[in-house]
């Protein structure tokens, strides 16, 4: 009896110590987690912002272009390009103009190829 | 332990009891009394509100070309706290160039400490992207520090002086302070956004903690019933009458009758909406709303509208013109031909003052009156430009004796241009007084179209029938019997009325030689799709010439020519084509 008590006594006690270990552990993967997700979600915030940096950079170069697109494309843009490349374009005369006739029911789509007519429905 | 010993201790006891409870009180009153001032005070430092801006919207004209819009910007900063020493001869010769900056003023100004230096403003977006990047190959691939791009923008005209005076401009601060850019500015402006973020230690966002914000809202896009093809054809034939007569002033207004739809509006002197500060005070006056100016004899067709409106005659009907010289109140008015009987159609052909003045006396002055008001004289139009003004109509009770005759040849009232060419308007599309619109609608950042500008019509002036009637004599002013032959376009028939009023001197009375010359005209005739309005002070040209049907018509001519050609309105009498019939060939 004395023996064996005295041997329940010197056990080591693998269960607590399992737990512990357990919880230790346990604690220590949660916190590591946590640290991993906080780095996660800070890297993603960069990215995020990287991202937004990009989008308004685009939107920046969109409406640059969109500003010297108009600026290049004014008539009067246009008509300087026209006397540079020396393209002689003059108004097509009126006596040049043959209209046709659509009638009064439009008869004009008569005259359109059936291929179209097809096309269209 | 002694008894004193005891005493000691207990006194450190009490000591340190006493050190725990004052700083455990200093504690509380940290924590609990003045946490929210610490509170804000520890935001204040790590959380900021960041604004993020709204881009103004854009103008265009009815098919959809942009008329004014922004331009993205740059400003170039320094940051003198960062620049290395040493590395400022370097920074300056690559920047002195792309900037346009001479390179060792740029070195020494970099040589300051000044951690916020403004290099440049208006800097492009190529520019600043080109510099960039060389800055961040510089010095061997490490980089030259020191130097960042601010965003900004300008608002933008692509177009210079075209339409400048509808459009307006802004001021330094992006805000409308002319034209569209001024009477639409809140649906323009849009609202800027912001949220509340938190910085690291060294200044970048920490986004995982970005706080409640609100996302900027973009103005709107106002679209224009201006068709920029006719404002075109519009300011280069102005541009060449303007620079033929060299008045004081001129002006086109080009409306749809049917809708009240402006088509085009120019005005000289102008000025150029990209550097409104370089433009003259007299080259920014609108004078479509803000000019006023008795009308001269265009006037008559109000007078000649009423009264047949009111039977008081048919375009038949015979008036005595007494020979060119009326004697009514003491005074005397006179023709500039003299005449004897003429029909109603022939008053307005030949324009006679004599003749109006009759029609006039026929109605009586409260119907005259009255007329002129239902025409829209004296009376704001309501279009959707900053300014206009009434124009100036007298009631019956303040005319003078002779104001009878004076009135119905458009003397002693002042109208706007707008409303002159509105009343003309009416008359073109059967009897409605349409509201001259410029806007025809609002359309949102994400092209939806949030607000229309459907027609307005202000009211029934006159009959379908006594419209067709001034019609008809309004043609026959187009012809070689009236004053204006020189309006007559090829292929259309066309209506109108010349005007050549005297100007008021500002002493009194009129000013010998000065005149305002204007003609107003429609076409086609029987189914009118333009109205024209052309109008010059003090056209230069040799005596006895100044009139409307000398100076005016031809520029009508040229400009209706051209629009009913960029708007492919068939013409009536349809030229044949080179040769008269066509050939086999010329079939396949």
């Amino acid at each position: 009896m004395a023996a064996n008590r005295r041997k329940n006594q010197n056990a080591v006690p693998v269960v607590a110590i399992g737990k512990c270990v357990l919880a230790v552990v346990f604690l220590g993967l949660v916190g590591l987690s946590h640290v991993s997700l906080k780095n996660r979600l800070h890297a993603g915030g960069r990215q995020l912002k990287e991202c937004e940096k990009e989008l308004a950079a685009v939107r920046v170069k969109n409406q640059s272009a969109r500003a010297r697109l108009a600026q290049i494309t004014t008539r009067a843009a246009l008509e300087r390009r026209l006397a540079e490349v020396g393209l002689a374009l003059v108004p097509i005369a009126p006596d040049r103009i043959v209209r046709l006739d659509a009638g009064a029911g439009g008869v004009i789509e008569a005259i359109r190829p059936a291929a179209n007519e097809e096309g269209g429905r | 332990m002694t008894g004193r010993m005891k005493v000691r201790f207990l006194m450190v006891c009490v000591a340190v009891a006493a050190a725990f409870t004052v700083c455990s009180m200093r504690l509380v009153q940290l924590q609990v009394f003045r946490h929210d001032y610490y509170w804000a005070l520890a935001a204040q430092t790590r959380t900021d509100k960041e604004t993020i801006a709204a881009q103004r919207g854009s103008i265009q004209d009815a098919g959809g070309e942009l008329l004014a819009a922004n331009e993205p910007l740059r400003t170039v900063i320094a940051d003198g706290s960062v620049i290395k020493d040493g590395t400022e001869p370097a920074l300056a010769a690559l920047l002195a160039g792309p900037l346009g900056m001479d390179a060792g003023q740029l070195a020494r100004r970099l040589a300051a400490d000044d951690p916020y230096m403004v290099l440049k403003k208006g800097v492009a977006e190529g520019v600043a992207e080109g510099l960039g990047q060389a800055l961040a190959a510089a010095n061997g691939g490490a980089g030259l520090r020191g130097i960042h791009f601010e965003p900004a923008a300008r608002r933008i005209y692509p177009n210079g002086h075209l339409l400048s005076h509808v459009l307006g401009f802004v001021n330094a601060e992006g805000r409308g302070v002319d034209g569209i850019e001024r009477a639409l500015e809140d649906q323009l402006r849009g609202s800027e956004g912001f949220r509340w973020i938190e910085r690291d230690r060294k200044g970048r966002e920490l986004v995982i903690y970005r706080g409640e914000g609100r996302a900027p809202r973009d103005g709107n896009d106002v679209r224009l019933t201006v068709d920029l093809g006719i404002q075109h054809i519009v300011e280069s034939e102005l541009a060449a009458a303007f620079a033929q007569f060299k008045p004081e002033s001129a002006l086109v207004v080009v409306m749809r009758p049917a809708t009240g739809e402006i088509l085009a509006l120019a005005n000289r002197p102008d000025f150029d909406p990209n550097e409104p500060g370089k433009g003259s005070a007299a080259g920014m006056i609108d004078r479509s709303v803000l000019l006023m100016v008795e009308p001269g004899s265009t006037f008559k067709i109000v007078t000649a509208a009423a009264a047949l409106e009111e039977r008081k005659a048919t375009l038949e009907t015979m008036i005595q013109c007494e020979g060119g010289s009326f004697s009514y109140g003491g005074k005397v008015l006179r023709d500039h031909h003299p005449y004897g009987e003429l029909s109603v159609e022939d008053v307005l052909a030949k324009s006679s003052n004599i003749g109006a003045a009759k029609l006039a006396m026929r109605l009586g002055d409260l119907k005259l009156y009255e007329y002129i008001r239902r025409f829209g004289f004296g009376e704001r139009t309501g279009v959707l430009l900053p300014g206009e003004i009434p124009g100036q109509v007298h009631p019956p009770h303040r005319w003078t004796k002779i104001s009878i005759t004076r009135i119905p040849m458009g003397h002693e009232v002042a109208v706007t241009p707008i409303q002159l060419v509105t009343a003309v308007g009416a008359v073109a599309n059967g009897g409605h007084l349409m509201m001259p619109q410029i806007v025809k609608a609002i359309v949102n950042a994400a092209g939806t179209v949030v607000q229309q500008f459907p027609p307005v019509e202000v009211r029934r002036v006159i009959s379908e029938e006594t419209a067709a009637h001034i019609r008809r004599a309004l043609q026959k002013v187009v012809s070689d019997k009236g004053t204006a032959a020189l309006a007559r376009v090829p292929g259309f028939p066309v209506g109108g009325k010349t005007g050549t009023a005297q100007k008021i001197d500002p002493k009194g009375g009129y000013a010998d030689g000065k005149y305002v010359v204007s003609f107003v005209g429609f076409l086609p005739a029987d189914r009118a799709e333009l109205a024209i309005l052309v109008m010059m002070d003090e056209a230069q040209t040799v005596a006895g010439m100044n009139y409307g049907g000398l100076v005016c018509a031809p520029v009508f001519r040229q400009i209706a020519e051209r629009v009913a050609r960029h708007l492919d309105l068939v013409p009536a009498a349809e030229p044949l084509p080179a040769g008269g019939v066509l050939t086999k060939a010329e079939e396949h």
